[in-house]
């Protein structure tokens, strides 16, 4: 009697614990880590290249729909699924070593974009169908995918500005292209509002690009660093000379000069645009000019990215999010009063290239955004056209 | 000195096995053997050299892997000097990245560099590159797989062929 008391309690106990056990891994998907998942739609995703330009041109808007794009659409729903999921987790890891400095490996952003593009097909069929607030939705979830890829190095931040970049085109689209229902806008403003708690910026990149330089200015590491991040030449056959040679005060008086000049390229991606777009393009040029007389810029010159270039990105990506905060406001006026404003609401966004609002003006067909970028030896004019249907 | 007798001694049982005499040609013997042939080559010499012996130069040019060789060079100088007349051509920068290992190909200064050369298309055609050897994945991995590797047959597994 005993002994079938104590198996029924030993049958007890070890049911508990299977329970125990098999309940963190019922609830195991999705994962914590949003980088897993992005892992698996890059391993899982076959390179489209038979069908890849024309995801381009249909998500444009330059073709229409066709039982190839469909069909390949339907065939990696599971893709699409498993990054949506991906997009609604906050916390992404793609576990860097970043003790490797600027050696860094990096992901495989390219599939990122590749990733984009079937997203952005997916929203614009979403659009076809005339679910407008899907469409809106997927392109939300790239936002914030791009968000994930944004970590420390400066790719990883470029290739997130491109996606950014890519779906502004695909909104300014639906918006152009759908009714104005006041609850869609309301919906997509708040989404943005959201969005910008955690806006998209350029300055994690740039901390670690400094930090990750220093890792680098080491006798162990920098002469892989000059061989990967400078062209065959003199310039490289000279650096890796002086490294030869190189004793502990060289490298502490790189390490300075690579701090004191970090110090003015983050400086100078807070100054107003056209005085940061001087202040850059000399920067790209200081090292390469003092490189032949100062050896203590030797290795700025290997590890300095082109700063101007990606300043023009930062700002133009900027300038565009902006201009699409201000349109949805200006659309959900139209929604609300039945006509477009005579003039901008107060407190939309301003131009980051003049530090003003965008100049606006309706056209025959919706409206448009004008802004004013001044460089140094130019006045370049952009603009954002909407168009409001009928 | 037994060394060099031993050899010497070699020799001699060599040249015993085999006729290590160099042969000599004896013209007049030959002529007396092949009448023919030497008529034969008696008219050809009155002929003249050009009939007797084939053009060098003709042959080479008639040959087909000259006229390929011929071709490759008309190519190559065409688009040599078709680059060189061009300057803005000449000073574009390359984007081809000098290749590495896959490794080095997608380190964060490598991609700068090539952000530096070509913008964001040249950063994913190297990432394209770099992760390329990596190759197509497994379509599905089945138990029985599994196993055949545990046992040590690995012929129909696709896991042990990457």
């Amino acid at each position: 009697m005993k002994t079938i008391r104590s198996k029924k309690i030993t049958m007890a106990i070890f049911a508990v614990l299977v329970l125990l056990v098999s309940s963190p891994s019922l609830s195991a998907y999705p994962p914590e880590n949003a980088a897993v998942l992005y892992y698996k739609a890059f391993m899982l995703y076959e390179s489209p290249d038979n069908i890849g330009p024309m995801l381009w041109d249909y998500w444009k808007g330059n073709i229409k729909s066709n039982e190839k794009i469909e069909e390949f659409l339907k065939k990696n729903r599971r893709i699409i699924d498993i990054v949506l999921d991906a997009t609604r987790i906050d916390h992404c890891d793609w576990g860097l070593d970043y003790s490797q400095g600027t050696e860094v490996l990096l992901p495989p952003h390219h599939k990122a974009r590749d990733i984009f593009a079937l997203l952005a097909a997916e929203a614009r069929m979403q659009a076809d169908r005339g679910d407008y607030r899907k469409a809106l939705g997927r392109c939300i979830s790239i936002y914030r995918m791009a968000r994930h890829l944004n970590e420390r190095p400066i790719i990883c931040y470029l290739v997130g500005t491109a996606i950014n970049d890519a779906t502004h085109n695909c909104i300014t689209r639906f918006l152009s292209e759908m009714p104005q229902d006041i609850d869609t806008l309301t919906w997509l403003r708040d989404e943005l509002a959201e969005l910008d708690k955690k806006p998209y910026s350029v300055k994690p990149a740039l901390r670690w690009k400094r930090e990750a330089g220093i890792i680098s200015m080491s006798p162990e590491r920098i002469g892989g660093v000059v061989k990967s991040g400078l062209d065959d030449g003199p310039t490289k056959k000279k650096a890796l000379e002086r490294i030869r040679t190189a004793n502990q005060q060289f490298f502490a008086k790189n390490i300075a000069y690579w701090n004191d000049y970090m110090d003015s390229v983050e400086a100078a991606f807070d100054l107003p645009y056209p005085q940061a777009y001087s202040m850059l393009q000399w920067l790209d040029e200081k090292p390469s000019k003092e490189f032949g007389e100062n050896p203590d810029a030797t290795l700025t010159v290997a590890c300095a990215p082109p700063w101007q270039r990606i300043y023009v990105q930062h700002v133009r990506l900027e300038a565009k999010s902006n201009a699409i905060r201000t349109a949805v406001d200006v659309y959900l006026t139209k929604a609300a009063t039945g006509r477009l404003p005579k003039s901008l609401p107060a407190g939309v966004a301003s131009d980051p290239y003049t530090g003003k609002s965008f100049q606006y003006a309706k056209t025959a067909d919706g409206f448009v955004l004008r802004g004013q970028a001044k460089n140094i030896d130019k006045v370049t004019f952009h603009q954002y056209e909407f168009k409001v249907k009928k | 000195m037994n060394k060099q007798r031993n050899e010497k001694r070699l020799d001699e049982l060599i040249s015993q096995t085999i006729n290590t005499v160099k042969p000599r040609f004896d013209a007049e013997k030959w002529k007396q053997k092949y009448p023919d042939e030497f008529q034969s080559l008696l008219s050809r010499a009155a002929k003249g050299d050009s009939v007797r012996r084939p053009n060098i130069l003709k042959v080479i040019l008639k040959s087909p892997l000259t006229k390929i060789a011929a071709a490759a060079v008309i190519i190559l100088a065409v688009s040599f000097f078709s680059t060189h007349q061009d300057p803005g051509e000449q000073e574009r920068p390359k984007i081809v990245e000098v290749t590495k290992s896959p490794v080095e190909m997608v380190t964060a200064i490598s991609l700068e560099r090539a952000f530096r050369r070509g913008g964001i298309e040249a950063v994913e055609k190297q990432c394209k590159q770099a992760f390329k050897p990596i190759g197509p994945q497994p379509r599905s991995l089945s138990v029985e797989q599994i196993l055949a590797e545990f046992n040590g047959d690995g012929k129909s597994s696709e896991r042990t062929r990457l």
